[in-house]
């Protein structure tokens, strides 16, 4: 029990390092890339999250199908954790993309598949959430937000090959199997890509964890207040019990 | 109405998916007209051959213009190195190709003159404004900071306001003083 706030502290620093590191990297030693200037240093912030946002539906649906399979709740909460740390990090991909894309492409936004499908992908998680924030608690809930979860998770490989399906403004995979030896960044720029990309993953999983912890202590109050209103009719029972009656407590409690 | 929220749901999705691919309509771009466009290529058009016959620009006001190149399609492109390359389109197309798909990956932005509905010179715009976009840059971090550190914020004080409920709770339940129960933790 006291290892655990330990780890957590760790964690912390370990993302707080990284997250130094990729700033000093972006910032002071990464040269200004030739054509874009400055605002190609906004893509060490774009990708890293847009990864992250792709990487959290993945394992909503890996975990949808684990709760499915073993109807445990820490499935579950893995599920919500990922979905809820996903639409933070798929919100942030959609502004920084827009902020990006205002000053090399003259507008906000384009109507092009990538884009699109993205745009998909946080409805998505925000359908998620929503049915999860409306439907009534208790297991039908969770075994129909898994299928909500699945469902997401069609979307990331079409994000994923979007720019290669269909050829408009965005531009093609530059790292990963989908780039060529052509458009592959490397040097300076691919080194401090790919720091930003593990320093946003460790963010991600210290956000996810703490959300994690925090469905943890949503299940524990919910079932500490079923016991709460559950106890004057278990009093009765037991007062009735003495008594020698044959009257049985009544079932059920607040959900 | 609950059993209707789950079909309605994956029908929404599978709807919306191959919608987006329909969606994407290769005429989307208005033609040049004649005089000079600037804009980065956002897309290029090849025949069977894999030869050049044109692209799109998207200009700074984001409009898509589509421009048809010829063989008399002069071209003055410089690379990443500053290397400046000056042919026609017929005179080497295979190098015209590998030198405006390197335009369109690195974003560098190009001027084409326009003349009877072809592109008769495409050159590498001498001064951009890309250069002075820090506004941006600092609009992107300081959004994306903000974001995380609002939600760590909730999600901390969440955290805490349940952990002093499940204190109160176990009071409740197991009949004893709060400060106890917290202390037996």
């Amino acid at each position: 029990m006291v290892a655990v706030p330990k780890i957590r502290l760790i964690w912390l620093g370990l993302t707080a390092a990284l997250m130094a590191l990729t700033l000093w990297m972006i910032f002071i030693w990464v040269p200004t890339e030739v054509n874009q200037g400055n605002i190609q240093r906004s893509l060490y912030f774009h990708v890293p999250v847009a990864w992250t946002a792709m990487v959290a539906i993945v394992l909503v649906a890996f975990a949808s199908v684990a709760y499915l399979k073993t109807r445990s709740e820490k499935w579950d909460r893995l599920a919500v954790a990922a979905a809820e740390t996903g639409v933070i990090f798929a919100g942030l991909m959609l502004i920084t993309g827009m902020v990006w894309a205002k000053p090399v492409w003259g507008v906000w936004w384009t109507g092009e598949a990538k884009l699109t499908t993205t745009l998909i992908l946080f409805f998505i998680y925000v359908a998620y959430l929503m049915f999860r924030a409306y439907f009534p608690p208790g297991e039908q809930r969770r075994r129909l937000a898994a299928v909500i979860g699945l469902m997401g998770a069609i979307d990331t490989p079409i994000i994923y090959y979007g720019a290669q399906l269909w050829e408009r403004a965005h531009p093609s995979a530059v790292v990963g199997p989908l780039s060529d030896s052509d458009s592959s960044v490397d040097g300076p720029i691919g080194i401090t890509l790919i720091v930003a990309v593990v320093a946003f993953s460790v963010l991600f999983a210290y956000v996810a964890s703490e959300r994690y912890r925090l469905r943890k202590q949503e299940d524990e109050v919910m079932e500490l207040r079923r016991a709460v209103s559950l106890r004057p009719a278990l009093a009765i029972s037991s007062s009735l019990e003495t008594t020698e009656s044959t009257a049985s407590a009544p079932a059920g409690g607040a959900y | 109405m609950r059993k209707r929220i789950i079909p309605l749901l994956i029908a929404i999705v599978l709807l919306a998916i191959p919608g987006v691919a329909l969606a994407q309509s290769p005429d989307a771009a208005s033609k040049a007209s004649d005089g000079n466009t600037s804009g980065v290529i956002t897309v290029i058009r090849v025949d069977q051959d894999t030869n050049l016959v044109g692209f799109v620009l998207s200009t700074k006001d984001g409009e898509l213009v589509e421009i048809a190149v010829g063989d008399a399609t002069s071209f003055g492109l410089e690379n990443a190195a500053g290397d400046r390359w000056v042919a026609e389109l017929g005179g080497d197309p295979s190098e015209a190709l590998l030198r405006i798909r390197d335009q369109r990956e690195r974003f560098s932005p190009v001027t084409v003159t326009v003349v009877d509905g072809v592109a008769s010179a495409v050159v590498s715009r001498e001064q951009g404004d890309l250069e002075q976009n820090l506004g941006f840059l600092f609009a992107i971090y300081l959004v994306t900071w903000a974001g995380f550190f609002v939600y760590i914020f909730i999600v901390s004080r969440r955290q805490h306001d349940l952990a002093r409920e499940i204190q109160v709770l176990k009071g409740q339940v197991f009949g004893v003083d709060a400060s106890e129960a917290s202390q037996a933790g």
